[in-house]
């Protein structure tokens, strides 16, 4: 349809180098024609010359022809300029089209995505063993038995609706519960576990079988991202305590079984409260910040049972020149961690007591190093915890590791060493870890773990996980009754590890 | 003495033609928009930007750093001279940064006239192209050349 208007337009503006032509040759023929008749007309009698103007003589003709030639030589430069003009304006065209596809794409590249979903899952088999007879080998039902596991599900729900502002939700899925072992008769009594079954109550049979399941909140938060020094979040976050609390997910750990620190909660492994966190860079080394107030520990609640807040801060340096990736930081948490139990003392007026049953204050101070060195990783934490508590709510021990007794004032301490390479070939990526664990128990004070692991990393994706640990238990700074060494298990775990 | 200004004149465009076509291909231009004051950005402070760690420059104004896609050769060449990571390497990066919950990767255009129109359009914005496409309103502040940041 464009190219009609086009041609017309080139036939009415084109050059009229043949019109020229045409009305060259034709002054040409007609200067012939009105020569030839006086060459074939018969003789007359020769008449007196009248008195007519003066012919023109070939000189002149030529003059004017010279002159119309050089006018259309004029009109044909101008003509070719103006086609010169056309061609560069339908370039600067094309170049301007293009620019705009480039900021068409752009201006839709830069649209918010309002919400990206993505997470990781690993499933697998794992076995851990230990000398019959032991406290562990009786229990814990993974202990002494073998079996696959849905490790992980985990789905992100990553939101970024307007700049400087962002949303994430991790979510777990699981099948837990599986049921706890239940005490009947106390100490002396039986121990079994609590059966979990249930028939599915919006099923069309009444006796349709349903596999319970449920969701953990891993984190949850809202965070306002506009300056490099001063990030604001608020929510349910990852206690920043050394890496390996934060280097959360199976696709980014590099040893699979968690350190006993962790395990055993010397920091409660997340929070919920304020945190502001930034970093200002120093030549190449960053050096970074998250300090935090928030309802401390919410193992028996979400929220918190008195006004006093648990505090805490991590404090990091970085470099990285893309050789070596090091960072050195160091991890400060304080709260106070109690219950909340309320008798009726009076009933007329009804009148209460709330208190609580244990109360204590707890301290826990790290420090970390991670490097990156080429190929090579190294992953180190130690960190020590103080629980004191306060008079008159120490709490009666573990009737299974202390009966009798009441929960002491003490100082815990851990330490862990991983080294990993990746090797040239096959993706193949094994590891060493050792880890050291100081902690009173009935099983002894002092626990090392030493593990050997293999990832095989197919893709960026996909990556197959193995670690073989051996636990020792042994008496360190005090004395347990029995043989600790009676308790040592070995493990052994692979997972198939997808992150999407 | 004319003799010796065309070796002169030989030798110069000898040189500059072993800049273009090395192994690494044409210059990589780091550009940045014109309203930018910053002039010149080093290996050090390009390699947090591209990480995303890096989120302002030294004025205050936001850094929008923009990545080609990864089977981009520029992008490959980018990565490698100033993350000091091959493509995998990269993947697996990012792939960790998100699952820790970390900062988002750079914005991804697909093309470099898209890179030079966000940067043009935006003050904090910052990518890179071919360094014979770089026009509009850029300047370069680094370039890639043999597969180091100069």
């Amino acid at each position: 349809m464009h190219s009609i208007p086009s041609r017309r337009s080139s036939v009415r503006t084109g050059p009229p180098i043949l019109p020229g032509i045409f009305a060259l040759a034709l002054t040409v023929s007609h200067r012939a024609g009105a020569q030839q008749p006086a060459a074939l007309a018969p003789a007359a009698p020769a008449a007196p010359p009248a008195a007519a103007p003066p012919a023109a003589g070939p000189q002149d003709d030529l003059s004017i022809l010279k002159q119309q030639l050089d006018a259309q030589r004029v009109e044909i430069e101008a003509l070719k300029l103006k086609t010169q003009d056309i061609d560069a304006q339908k370039a600067q065209l094309e170049e301007l089209k293009a620019l705009q596809d480039a900021a068409n794409e752009a201006a839709a590249s830069q649209a918010p995505e309002p919400l990206k979903i993505y997470g990781f899952t690993d499933f697998g088999w794992q076995t851990t063993r230990a000398k019959e007879g032991t406290l562990l080998a009786n229990f814990y039902d993974n202990v002494n038995s073998s079996g696959y596991v849905i490790g992980n599900l985990n789905f992100y729900f990553d939101a970024q609706p307007i700049e400087n502002w962002r949303s994430l939700v991790e979510i777990r899925f699981t099948n837990a519960p599986q049921g706890e072992i239940d005490n009947f008769g106390g100490i002396a009594g039986n121990f079994q576990r609590r059966n979990v079954e249930q028939s599915d109550p919006h099923a069309t049979a009444i006796n349709a079988p349903m596999w319970p399941g449920t969701t953990v909140i891993e984190r949850a938060f809202v965070e306002w991202t506009r300056y490099q020094y001063l990030n604001v979040r608020v929510g349910n976050w990852f206690t920043p305590f050394g890496i390996w609390n934060e280097d959360h997910g199976t696709p980014t750990l590099i040893a699979m079984a968690l350190p006993q620190f962790l395990l055993q909660k010397f920091v409660p492994l997340r929070q919920t409260g304020l945190m502001l966190k930034g970093s200002v860079f120093l030549g190449e080394w960053q050096l970074g910040y998250q300090g935090y107030v928030s309802n401390g520990r919410q193992e028996l609640t979400n929220y918190n049972l008195t006004d006093r807040m648990a505090f805490g801060a991590r404090t990091f340096l970085k470099r990285d020149t893309g050789d070596l990736n090091a960072t050195f930081g160091a991890s400060f948490y304080a709260g106070r961690v109690q219950d909340k139990q309320v008798d009726v003392i009076g009933v007329n007026p009804v009148r209460f007591d709330s208190h609580s049953s244990f109360e204590y204050d707890e301290w826990a101070a790290g420090v970390d190093v991670s490097l990156d060195i080429g190929r090579t990783r190294v992953r180190s934490e130690g960190l020590v915890r103080r629980v004191k508590y306060r008079p008159g709510k120490r709490p009666a021990a573990n009737p299974l590791f202390g009966p009798g007794s009441y929960e002491a004032d003490r100082y815990q301490q851990s330490a862990y060493l991983l080294v990993a390479h990746q090797l040239p070939w096959a993706g193949l990526e094994p590891y060493l870890y050792g880890e050291v664990f100081q902690q009173p128990t009935a099983l002894g004070d002092g626990i090392a773990n030493l593990s050997l692991g293999l990832n095989v990393r197919f893709n960026q994706s996909v990556t197959w996980k193995n670690q073989a640990s051996r636990a020792f238990f042994f008496n360190w700074l005090e004395h347990a009754p029995g043989n600790p060494a009676d308790n040592n298990v070995t493990s052994f775990y692979t997972r198939i590890v997808v992150a999407f | 003495m004319r003799r010796l200004f065309a070796a002169l004149i030989g030798v110069a465009a000898l040189s500059s033609w072993s800049d273009d076509t090395s192994a690494g291909g044409d210059i990589i231009a780091i550009v940045v928009n014109k309203g930018n004051p910053v002039d010149k950005v080093g290996k050090g402070e390009l390699r947090p930007i591209f990480q995303t760690t890096k989120t302002e420059w030294p004025h205050g104004e936001k850094v929008v750093a923009i990545n080609l896609p990864e089977a981009n050769t520029l992008r490959q060449g980018v990565d490698a001279a100033v993350l000091g990571l091959d493509p995998e390497r990269v993947s697996r990066y990012w792939i960790d940064r998100k699952i820790r919950g970390g900062a988002p990767p750079p914005q991804k255009v697909a093309t470099p006239g898209a890179v030079l129109a966000l940067v043009g359009s935006k003050p904090g914005a910052i990518g890179y192209v071919a360094e014979s496409d770089v026009k509009g309103n850029v300047k370069v502040v680094a370039r890639v050349v043999n597969g180091e940041v100069k």
